[in-house]
């Protein structure tokens, strides 16, 4: 019978990972073996992409066992059905749904409150969120004080010029003109300095 | 003919692929066609522009797109022609092609009549 990669079992620890990365290497292992070893651990937060998560580029192999399964990588191996092995073998190809898990959406926001295209379609934890975490912080500050909606925010602190997310900075992203905001918020010139740094609660 | 560095080809969708969103190409049924193409070249094999240039007459196969939401995988046989497309839509796709090397070499002749799925394909476009 025709096996496929259906799940993963039990993921690997880190330490796992690591040991069967470096294994024969010397104690100091040379730098691209030292690169692995820091993009594995990641990748081990529980993600399953039966085993192609973990390969990073590397071809995976497979293993045909007594019971006739399929095997690679550490995947977990579930049956095709009769009429998918004759798909396959008629067209060419099967497609198989879910065959790994979808997290739940991230909540990864733009200053202007939207969350950038490549960041929405990564719902998953593990490698998703790596790729997330490496856009948060591979975006130059720049950009935020040149994206139109935080142009005249112009913030130095990080923390606030990140997004201004919270409910009474909802004005600032709507595009009322600072000083309209300021007006609205009838705060004083001191609470209105710190909003125009960026600077406060 | 043994397809020594690939029992599979697959496709894994790490983002929702819709027809907008470049999904791969895929000429149903066309696997079947190339062991045909394949068989006179021997061991020795064909290089892919080789192959390609001798793929025509596949084009009357039906396409079919590698769509779906993510966490689908294709599964393929390796044989099958398949081809990128420019991307018309608005999200970036995201997904990967590990190989899959084979546990086992690919035999077209089994004392046991044990064929995979892959085998039966490459015998029936043979003939056999």
């Amino acid at each position: 019978m025709f096996q496929l990669p259906c799940s993963h079992p039990a993921p690997p620890t880190a330490k796992t990972i690591i040991l069967r990365r470096n294994r024969g290497d010397s104690v100091e292992s040379p730098p691209h073996r030292r690169l692995a070893r820091v993009q594995t651990a990641p990748a081990l937060r529980p993600f399953s992409l039966a085993g192609a998560d973990r390969s990073m580029g590397q071809p995976l192999r497979s293993e045909r066992l007594e019971n006739d399964l399929l095997t690679f990588g550490n995947a977990q191996m579930s049956a095709l059905s009769d009429m998918q092995v004759q798909d396959f073998i008629e067209n060419g190809f099967v497609r198989l749904d879910q065959a790994f898990p979808r997290a739940p959406q991230m909540k990864v926001a733009n200053c202007c409150g939207a969350a950038p295209a490549a960041i929405r379609m990564t719902r998953e934890p593990g490698a998703s969120r790596l790729f997330a975490w490496v856009i948060m912080r591979s975006r130059p500050s720049g950009r935020r004080r040149t994206h139109p909606c935080c142009t005249r925010l112009s913030i130095g602190s990080s923390a606030r010029g990140a997004g201004f997310h919270g409910r009474a900075s909802a004005r600032f992203r709507s595009g009322f003109p600072v000083a309209t905001n300021l007006a609205i918020r009838g705060g004083t010139q001191r609470r209105a300095s710190r909003e125009m740094t960026g600077r406060g609660d | 003919m043994e397809s020594k560095g690939r029992a599979l080809l697959m496709l894994f969708l790490f983002s929702d692929v819709e027809e907008s969103d470049a999904p791969t190409r895929i000429r149903v049924g066309s696997h079947l066609d190339v062991p045909r193409v394949l068989e006179p070249a021997g061991d020795a094999g064909l290089s892919f522009i080789e192959l390609a240039e001798m793929l025509g007459p596949t084009a009357v196969r039906r396409l079919a797109l590698a769509t779906g939401e993510a966490g689908t995988v294709y599964l393929c046989h390796p044989f099958l022609i398949h081809a990128a497309q420019p991307h018309h839509g608005t999200r970036p796709r995201f997904m990967a092609q590990p190989p899959l090397y084979p546990a086992e070499p690919v035999l077209l002749e089994r004392t046991d009549g044990r064929y995979s799925p892959v085998e039966i394909a490459i015998r029936m476009g043979l003939g056999r």
